[in-house]
């Protein structure tokens, strides 16, 4: 989860963070930062949010690295980051505003030929379906875990996947075209 | 296989199960072009994942966050004053003690955090979202005080510009235009470090403590327009 991130060397780390090491946290953070706020940047899509939410990540490392298992500390920071997404999402009513069914087109290309990239595309998904492909596709959780943090079931998490794929497919396709 | 089910398994995170659906896509003009659009999607979401770098402050506010060297001079509000001989000189000597002495005691406050062992239980110097909301709301019900106040104050401070004004009441109401003048730097600085560093308890600290002292005086200013009422006449 969280992509290709050094896991031996934050394994290395997490000794010395459980010691209070201050610049073993500031490594670790320069090893995933920019993996973690990316994950919190897709989600939230507001750069000064997407800060709280990594400083909020490290805030609780900060305080829980005694209980971290060796091994899984990019995956645990990327969960607490996620959730801290998925709780602002909630917070704010956004989530009940995203489980609009149909979404709006992704806004035209303003010349011909110009891309509309994936980013923007993703950001016009209906909430639901933008959330299990971001986590899906994006973070590595698998259906199983998909399900449990957003609380839906498995069948739902594939279905939206598939149809979140489908749309982006649509919305891109002159560009799978050129490219196939 | 239908086309059904081939929907299903694309999306599987059972590798069996999307062997199957590609060499069902095979045979298949509508889902071989499904299959071959997701391998697309997939390689632009792997560059995309890739592709976003954190800002650059963001170290420093997770540094701070975590209790690490601050940027003390981000709360030094500048004290200049170059009036030799005046009345606004010999105060600003007075206030610019009381503001080194303010500085030199934040600053202590904050050398402490600094070192100060960090242990897990350390946890309430910093502030996670809950205490975060908290600490705002206190903040937002000082400002919302300060403003009340400010509207009742402002004719009292006005009559500073009144030449018949007993001079010693001019000269009270001068030192706590200047008192106010100091602390609405000391906030404007806090301010901006806590708007850097939002989880900051210790900054979050300086800058509440200024709003009680902006308070405070506030309502000293009240009280002595209340006074002049009742007890100093004025001469006119």
């Amino acid at each position: 989860m969280g992509g290709s991130t050094p896991t031996e060397a934050l394994n290395s780390l997490l000794p010395r963070c459980r010691r209070g090491d201050q610049e073993a946290f500031v490594e670790v953070y320069r090893l995933i930062g920019s993996s973690l706020y990316g994950t919190a940047l897709r989600l939230l899509t507001r750069p000064q949010e997407a800060e709280e939410a990594v400083q909020e990540a490290f805030v609780k490392f900060y305080q829980k690295a005694e209980s971290i298992q060796s091994g899984s500390l990019s995956g645990w920071l990327h969960r607490v980051t996620v959730n801290f997404c998925l709780d602002r999402l909630r917070s704010k009513g956004r989530q009940e505003e995203g489980l609009v069914e149909e979404p709006a087109a992704p806004a035209p290309a303003s010349r011909p030929g110009d891309r509309i990239d994936l980013s923007r595309a993703v950001a016009r998904l209906p909430r639901q379906a933008r959330l299990v492909f971001l986590l899906h596709d994006l973070e590595g959780y698998k259906h199983r875990e998909v399900a449990e943090t957003l609380g839906i079931t498995q069948g739902t998490s594939k279905s939206q996947l598939f149809r979140a794929r489908e749309m982006l497919r649509g919305w891109l396709g002159s560009e799978v075209e050129e490219t196939a | 296989m239908s086309c059904g089910q081939f929907d299903l398994w694309i999306v599987s995170d059972d590798p069996a199960d999307r062997e199957r659906a590609l060499i069902h896509a095979a045979g298949c003009p509508r889902c071989g072009e499904i299959a071959r659009g997701q391998d697309w999607l997939a390689g632009e979401a792997e560059s995309w994942r890739g592709s976003v770098e954190a800002p650059a402050g963001l170290e420093n506010r997770i540094r701070l966050a975590l209790g690490g060297a601050l940027p003390e001079p981000d709360i030094v509000p500048e004290v200049t004053e170059s009036e030799e001989g005046s009345d606004t000189f010999r105060r600003s000597l007075v206030w610019g003690a009381l503001a080194a002495s303010f500085l030199v005691g934040a600053a202590i406050g904050l050398f402490q955090f600094r070192l100060a062992p960090r242990a897990p239980e350390e946890a309430r110097t910093l502030l996670v979202a809950d205490q975060l909301d908290a600490a705002r709301e206190v903040e937002r019900e000082r400002v919302r005080e300060i403003a009340t106040l400010e509207r009742a104050v402002a004719p009292v401070l006005a009559q500073t510009r009144d030449p018949k004004l007993a001079s010693q009441r001019a000269s009270r109401l001068l030192e706590y235009q200047d008192r106010l003048a100091f602390l609405d730097s000391t906030i404007s600085d806090a301010r901006g470090f806590v708007s850097r560093n939002p989880g900051h308890a210790g900054a979050r600290d300086v800058l509440l403590s200024a709003y009680r002292d902006k308070t405070d005086v506030l309502r000293e200013v009240l009280a002595l327009e209340e006074r002049s009422w009742t007890n100093e006449p004025r001469d006119s």
